[in-house]
């Protein structure tokens, strides 16, 4: 037996269903299984057949969970109707066309009431939906740093793993699009139905707004899924090397030259990974000081692609950090080399730009001077002026 | 009490059917026969018919055979069928006036 798979219309979409399994199956593939997006097809000898879909009462008070009493299905098969699948509340029937199987429901306003039940139900699923993302609003605004913080995180996700706001936003975008249309579907039919109209059982166009929206965009999200396990795949973490493999410094360029320690159970280590916007090197090291406490180097250096200027990113990159979170409060220093460069009061941190790179740097040498810091930025513009 | 509404026909086709007890297809049948024809119940609509008159306690379950469940018109559902069919031929009187105006 030969069988096939092929994209269905939407659920509420009723009369195009109708037709199209008819249609189907004058081209010899029967309906044998319907799946969220795709129906699975047996070969068969091309035939005229009618196919009708029951819609079962759905009903949250009653606890009526779409499927079909059996009472009811025996009545549709004693009728000459051939009773193939479901998919969730939709039940699929079939009879070849000049059989004696009666239409379902003689008065479309007798149809409309088993519509009732699905309204509410998307209705009701709509309020709730809007009602969760509302209430979710002041929980993201307890983000660290608040809205200005969120905003910063989203933006560095965006540049380092941008599949993941995308798969979100297509996720998001595509449920509130297709429950919206969902409820407007079913409504309109229902409202048609309740007027006496009687269901299209073979309409005219299938709208392509609805196919991009589904199965349009969670394909696409499913893409953005697979770009993120290659991008994991793909991602590098490793020991920081001696001699450093990327645009960034180690503590030997600042002449530290004692042997490599841990801090807090951390090593010294090198991450790297790129993405479609952006080549992003992390990296954190420590070295034993004289004192009790370790010299330490820690760097974010982004290189921007596709036409990306760091001056509109770089505002992004303190305000998730742990000491100073406003680039405001950072002090404008000038470095030869650097497009922009900025140091922290505190004598730990620091910013650069030049070209499509910019860095945040915490440099915590037991010193804490902004000279230091100073010193820091002009041997990385000696770095990125060597690394090309 | 609360005053009966007018019945819809199938609701009045199904109560007539069921003055002899009988299961889905078989009332379908049995339909056809008594409108000479003129209605072919859908099976949609018969369900729809007999869960709402079996809940309103007009029709009970007398017993099952598999799937098929076989109903029989109460007391309640007969006076309801009598109620309607008085409306009706009411109705029918009131209408006698067209043929007199036709005439």
């Amino acid at each position: 037996m030969k069988y096939k798979w092929k994209l269905h219309p939407s659920d509420y979409a009723l009369g195009e269903n109708e037709k199209f399994y008819s249609v189907m199956e004058a081209k010899g593939w029967r309906l044998k299984k319907r799946g969220a997006h795709w129906s699975q097809f047996e070969q068969v000898l091309p035939s005229q057949a009618r196919y009708r879909i029951e819609v079962a009462k759905v009903d949250f008070l009653e606890g009526a969970s779409g499927a079909l009493p059996e009472e009811q299905l025996a009545i549709y098969e004693d009728c000459g109707w051939e009773y193939i699948t479901s998919r969730r509340m939709l039940h699929f029937f079939r009879a070849p066309e000049g059989s004696d199987a009666p239409e379902f429901y003689q008065d479309p306003r007798q149809q409309a009431e088993t519509l009732k039940g699905v309204r509410q139900s998307l209705l009701i699923g709509l309020v709730v939906s809007f009602v969760f993302l509302i209430l979710l609003v002041p929980i993201l605004l307890t983000f660290r740093g608040g809205a200005e913080g969120l905003i910063a995180w989203i933006r560095k996700l965006w540049l380092l793993c941008p599949e993941i706001p995308l798969f979100y936003t297509l996720i998001l975008l595509s449920g509130v699009f297709v429950s919206i249309l969902d409820t407007w579907q079913i409504s309109r039919t229902y409202r048609r139905l309740k007027k006496g109209i009687p269901l299209d059982h073979a309409p005219k166009k299938r709208g392509l707004l609805r196919f991009i929206l589904d199965p349009g965009l969670p394909w696409l999200a499913m893409l953005c899924l697979v770009l993120l396990a290659a991008q994991l795949i793909l991602y590098q973490r490793d020991e920081l090397p001696i001699e450093p493999d990327g645009p960034y410094l180690v503590l030997r360029d600042l002449g530290w030259n004692q042997a490599r320690t841990e801090s807090l159970g951390n090593t010294s280590r090198r991450d790297h990974t790129r993405t479609f916007l952006a080549e992003f090197w992390e990296t954190r090291e420590y070295v034993e000081n004289s004192g009790n406490v370790e010299i330490s180097l820690y760097q974010e250096i982004y290189c921007l692609k596709n036409g990306l200027d760091p001056m509109d990113w770089v505002d992004s990159l303190t305000v998730n950090q742990i000491f100073v979170k406003d680039l405001d409060a950072y002090t404008r220093v000038e470095i030869e080399g650097l497009e922009a460069a900025w140091v922290a009061e505190n004598g730990m941190e620091a910013i650069a730009v030049q070209g499509q790179r910019m860095a945040y740097l915490t440099y915590l040498d037991g010193q804490y001077s902004t000279e230091h810091l100073v010193q820091l930025l002009e041997a990385l513009s000696v770095r990125w002026a060597v690394y090309k | 009490m609360q005053e009966q509404g007018p019945m819809t026909e199938a609701m009045y086709y199904v109560l007539l059917a069921l003055l002899r007890p009988g299961y889905g297809y078989g009332m379908m049948q049995r339909i056809k026969e008594l409108s000479r024809g003129r209605l072919v119940m859908g099976p949609g609509t018969l369900y729809g018919v007999l869960s709402r008159m079996n809940k309103d306690g007009w029709i009970i379950l007398k017993g099952e055979e598999g799937r098929r469940k076989n109903y029989a018109i109460t007391a309640k559902g007969r006076e309801a069928l009598l109620t309607e069919y008085e409306r009706l031929l009411r109705l029918v009187e009131d209408g006698s006036l067209l043929k007199e105006e036709l005439r």
